[in-house]
């Protein structure tokens, strides 16, 4: 069939067709785009009630432990804490005494002890460290024969440099003890 | 003109409902993220609470074990306690006594401190072993660091003794 139209004629009529099928085309997706919207409304209406209801429950949590905190309940817990803990460091048994008494009843009337040190690392572990003076150099070494032969002692022995004299020799022999040996 | 007059209206409802569209989806989303978040913290708050309320539990059913174990601790306000027992256990163990110096320590402790108490005593060697072993026998939560004795003359024994204490701290947190 022979269009007989002019030329402007034509031009006008496409443009009057495009427009029209692309105003369609505009109008079918805005309906499709309104019918996902609502059927996204109830999904929206209902995130919202959780979300206010999350954020409702959330204030009355807090504000629970808010009210608990507010006894001080953790506060004595922390404190009961830490005096078991200083307790339990503190724990000693009476070792002093022992100690003092090994080092005196060792000491025969040959060897006379000046001074005595005492340090405790822990409740039944720490230093110890005896001078004094010997009349001879077997008494001396018989002195720290006992001491070493004493369980709750070790490390004793007498320093080379002490056993220069023959007679009336100063000492200074510093050991371990520890009274929790089997 | 006239003839995209259809045109412009449809492009602009278009427009209209893309925006409705985008802007339900960006709230759902962020509701979304709100629950989520909100969910997490009122989870770890209800930890929180039942942790709470068995710490007061704990505490309530401890009332009494928790008080018989203040005992052994030095109150702040009762710290004389601390010389009265030092020159009580040299009185009963016949010693004479000096304390030369009391010395609260740095701690890393929330709530208590260690107090150093240093005395000389003199007496003989076994009355000094007695004094150690009744400093050692105190009921107040304390330990012996360290023993020094000398002799003096006569059988006579000089010593120093050092105690560390338990007290409470003057200003707690």
């Amino acid at each position: 069939m022979v269009n007989l139209l002019p030329q402007s004629e034509k031009m006008k009529l496409r443009t009057f067709y495009y427009a029209r099928l692309w105003s369609i085309l505009a109008l079918l997706l805005t309906v499709a785009t309104l019918a996902g919207s609502a059927f996204l409304m109830p999904a929206y209406f209902l995130a919202r009630g959780e979300a206010d209801a999350a954020t409702r429950s959330l204030a009355a949590s807090e504000e629970n432990a808010k009210l608990y905190a507010a006894t001080g309940a953790m506060k004595d817990v922390s404190l009961l804490k830490e005096r078991l803990a200083i307790l339990k460091d503190y724990e000693s048994d009476a070792v002093t005494e022992l100690i003092l008494s090994r080092l005196a009843g060792d000491a025969s009337g040959d060897v006379g002890i000046s001074s005595i040190s005492v340090s405790f690392s822990s409740a039944t572990a720490g230093k110890v460290s005896i001078a004094g003076k010997a009349k001879t150099r077997s008494s001396l070494i018989d002195f720290g024969k006992k001491l070493s032969d004493e369980r709750i002692f070790s490390g004793v022995s007498v320093p080379v440099s002490d056993l220069v004299n023959e007679t009336n020799l100063d000492f200074s022999i510093p050991f371990a003890f520890t009274t929790s040996a089997p | 003109m006239k003839k995209f007059t259809t045109l412009i209206v449809s492009l602009l409802l278009l427009g209209v409902a893309i925006t409705l569209f985008v802007f339900l989806v960006t709230r759902i989303t962020t509701f979304t993220t709100v629950i989520a978040k909100a969910k997490e913290s009122s989870a770890a708050a209800d930890m929180r609470d039942t942790a709470l309320q068995n710490a007061s539990a704990l505490i309530a059913d401890t009332a009494p074990a928790r008080a018989e174990l203040a005992t052994f601790i030095v109150q702040n306000s009762d710290s004389i306690r601390i010389i009265d027992a030092v020159e009580s256990a040299a009185k009963r163990e016949k010693v004479t006594a000096t304390i030369g110096s009391v010395t609260v320590l740095p701690t890393k402790w929330q709530y208590h401190e260690p107090v150093q108490v240093i005395v000389s005593a003199r007496g003989s060697f076994a009355t000094l072993a007695r004094f150690a072993a009744a400093l050692e026998a105190l009921p107040e939560a304390s330990r012996i660091e360290n023993i020094s004795l000398e002799a003096s003359t006569n059988h006579s024994w000089f010593g120093r003794f050092t105690i560390d204490f338990v007290k409470e701290k003057s200003v707690t947190p």
